[in-house]
């Protein structure tokens, strides 16, 4: 992700901290998924 | 003093901004919307896709392959020949949430306009007046190479129409908690396009959202994949027990 916004005039680092937190509080909201990840 | 100052400096701003759209149909934006769009534009992820690492930000160029084919980012600088300098406000927020240009051809599914689509009105606006500040860079649109017959006349319409998301956009963009949570994480930025597996026909496995799938590496070759990091939603992970204040930093 960080090569994907590399170079970009703003991004996700200059959300506030209550954005963030309300991101955070919709993750924990959802279902969980099991969802193995092979690398 | 100072406050002359700063209030010629935001004059002149505004005036950078009014003359570098001439010849558009656009609504001047005030500070507070050009700083609420730059607000917007970096919750998008600073509209990433559209720079090339180190390159002109916003000028386009970068390389996306797909089962169809390769498209690469357009310019969307301001700039007035091969940017969108010369489209009107309501041009720009069409191809942003609908995936049209304003000649009617439409955007590859590649630029997520079906979740855009679930931004409110105002940020799309803030967003565009914003758009409209950034340095014009002077580079050509680089032409999609679509390689499967009849890809844009018939299958991604039949696509977009049976297997794209359909987000409405809100009224009015949520001012905070989980509301606002999940505009920011659904909508503006995206995160299920990347989080999200995708089933056979390419379309979101939305029984797994927003999970992990594979992605292209930028600029790969089609057929090289690699993983997208899981969200601490999933079982698996052991973040799943993160506290909320621990998630946002």
């Amino acid at each position: 992700m960080l090569e994907v916004i590399e170079g970009t005039l703003a991004g996700y680092k200059d959300m506030t901290r209550a954005d963030l937190l309300a991101i955070a509080q919709y993750l924990k909201s959802i279902p969980a998924v099991r969802n193995k990840i092979v690398k | 003093m100072r406050t002359g100052l700063a209030g010629g400096a935001l004059a002149i701003c505004l005036l950078v901004a009014w003359t570098s759209t001439a010849g558009a149909q656009v609504t001047p934006a005030s500070a507070a919307e050009i700083a609420r769009g730059k607000y917007v534009f970096g919750a998008t992820g600073g509209c990433g896709c559209h720079t090339v690492p180190k390159g002109p930000a916003n000028a386009g160029g970068r390389k996306y392959d797909g089962p169809f084919g390769t498209v690469y980012a357009s310019n969307i600088t301001p700039d007035h020949k091969t940017g969108i300098g010369s489209w009107t406000d309501e041009q720009i927020i069409t191809a942003i949430r609908l995936g049209r240009r304003p000649n009617g051809e439409r955007l590859l599914p590649v630029h997520p306009f079906t979740v855009f689509n679930g931004m409110a009105e105002e940020d799309l606006k803030a967003l565009t007046a914003f758009l409209r500040t950034v340095k014009p860079v002077s580079r050509q649109n680089q032409p999609k190479k679509i390689t499967v017959p009849l890809f844009e006349s018939v299958f991604l319409p039949a696509w977009l129409a049976a297997f794209a998301p359909k987000e409405t956009p809100p009224p009015k963009a949520p001012p905070s908690g989980l509301a606002r949570g999940e505009y920011l994480v659904r909508a503006v930025g995206h995160c299920g396009e990347c989080h999200t597996p995708r089933t056979m026909t390419m379309a979101s496995d939305n029984s797994r959202y927003p999970t992990s799938r594979p992605i292209a590496t930028p600029g790969s070759a089609r057929g090289r994949w690699r993983r997208s990091p899981t969200t601490w939603a999933a079982a698996t992970s052991p973040t799943v027990t993160w506290r909320v204040d621990s998630c946002s930093r």
